[in-house]
């Protein structure tokens, strides 16, 4: 009884912790697998777990999420469908918070931060990847330079 | 009366291990300091407004840790003493990993590797709770309800396979069923998570800039690849069968952690709380302690 109530529970309340419904690869199809790679303005991917304490996949997760609040509130439905203004608030947004986290740690994220989006497709016994451009946001030191003396 | 899917008796020496391993483990989940000091998209109980972030301010830990170490022992002192302390302890350590885990999962992402720790110290508490209504209401122990430690046991084992089971039955509807035939796809989910780990740290992390030799194998072996996801899938199901008896629980716990043990070794997701959860309940390490420290007490009295 108490495993069902529990059961009960988590698929209804999906992802309000504790509850959860674990659709961790849940779902596996012939859709591309995405990642998140996380670089500095020169476009070199950073060692975003070690500064922040972040996984990339954490990242990613944190900015869909962030993406797909503003969208809501700008009345579009599909978080993926948003403008790049959306996308650009939300990647700096997110930015910020990482900048906190690395803080935190006594360490620094460069001033201009870059996010990338990486898919991967399985195909004929082997993998097929391709990494776009998201998003580009700018950091406390980099708007400060950025501001008239 | 079967006694199948009943609760089983536990003993003072194995109720005391299990409560000394929980009270570890929960410790354990909440050993470092919390890396957020505020909520940025509620989850849980901080949606209903419940402050959380108090728990990660700066300075706060080694209070937190100070109350955990208090609870647990009033857990485990809980044995000797009044059901109503056994409450006390096992509500303090559930609510300090309830706010912690909350916070964590209040940042924009989800992490599921925490929530069966949680779900374990409340269904205790809820064990506890009933437990005292029992007494104050006079109602014997029975079959379905034996004594506080069995029925902590219980729930505990119950939390678990709940967790596995909702697994389970979210892989069904998310793919109407077909979830094992399409597992061949996972090799790409195996390449994804070579790819996070390389670019979480790319300085470092040259090991895994190419592609994944399991990933590679899965990719090339679609029908074996289903039959090696399979099994783990079936698991999860059926993780009720571990409420049968010890020996199911035993079987079925060891099993689950050979399953976590490949899942590390394949795809480097690792689960360790689950996996420490299933060998102190369902493994029942505590039990086989107990049993082995029994047997060598009746051969020396012999």
């Amino acid at each position: 009884m108490a495993m069902v109530f529990v059961i009960a529970a988590c698929l209804i309340g999906r992802d309000s912790y504790p509850l959860n419904n674990f659709p961790m690869y849940a779902d596996p199809g012939p859709e591309p697998s995405v990642f998140t790679v996380v670089a500095d303005g020169a476009d070199q991917p950073i060692d975003i777990r070690r500064i922040t304490g972040e996984t990339s996949a954490k990242v990613g997760k944190k900015y869909i999420d962030a993406r797909n609040q503003l969208a809501r509130a700008a009345g579009i439905r599909e978080g993926a469908k948003a403008t790049p203004e959306i996308k650009h608030q939300a990647w700096q947004a997110v930015a910020e918070r990482l900048e906190r986290l690395a803080h935190r740690r006594k360490k620094k994220l460069p001033p201009v931060l870059r996010l990338k989006s990486g898919e991967i497709f399985q195909e004929n016994g082997g993998f097929r990847e391709i990494i776009t451009p998201v998003a580009e946001a700018l950091l406390a030191e980099a708007i400060t330079d950025t501001l008239p003396k | 009366m079967s006694t199948r899917f009943l609760p089983v008796h536990v003993g003072r020496l194995e109720a005391f291990l299990l409560r000394s391993f929980l009270f570890a483990a929960a410790v354990w989940s909440i050993s470092e300091p919390s890396r957020y000091d505020r909520v940025e998209d509620a989850s849980g109980i901080a949606k209903w407004g419940v402050d959380v972030a108090w728990i990660g301010q700066p300075g706060m830990h080694p209070w937190v840790l100070a109350a955990a170490a208090v609870f647990g022992l009033t857990y485990l002192a809980g044995i000797w003493l009044n059901v109503f302390w056994t409450l006390v302890g096992v509500s303090g350590l559930a609510f300090l990993h309830l706010t912690y885990w909350t916070l964590a999962n209040s940042q924009g992402n989800t992490f599921h590797g925490s929530q069966m720790m949680t779900f374990v110290l409340l269904l205790q508490v809820a064990a506890c709770g009933i437990e005292i209504v029992r007494r104050f209401r006079e109602m014997p122990p029975s079959a379905r309800w034996t004594h506080l430690d069995g029925m902590l046991l219980y729930f505990s084992q119950c939390a678990i396979a709940a967790v596995y089971v909702t697994s389970a039955l979210t892989k069904i509807a998310k793919t109407s069923g077909l979830w094992m035939f399409e597992s061949h796809y996972f090799a790409k989910s195996v390449q994804k998570v070579w790819r996070q780990i390389f670019y979480d740290n790319p300085s470092i992390g040259e090991a895994f800039a190419g592609v994944s030799p399991w990933a590679a194998w899965l990719a090339q072996h679609p029908a074996l690849a289903r039959m090696l996801f399979a099994p783990g899938f079936i698991l999860e199901l059926c993780a009720f069968v571990m409420l049968v008896s010890r020996r199911w629980a035993f079987w079925f716990g060891s099993a689950l952690v050979l399953m976590h043990v490949g899942i590390g070794f394949i795809m480097r997701l690792y689960f360790p709380e689950f996996e420490v959860l299933v060998v102190i309940f369902c493994v029942n390490l505590p039990f086989l302690i107990a049993a082995a420290f029994g047997k060598a007490r009746t051969r020396r009295s012999t």
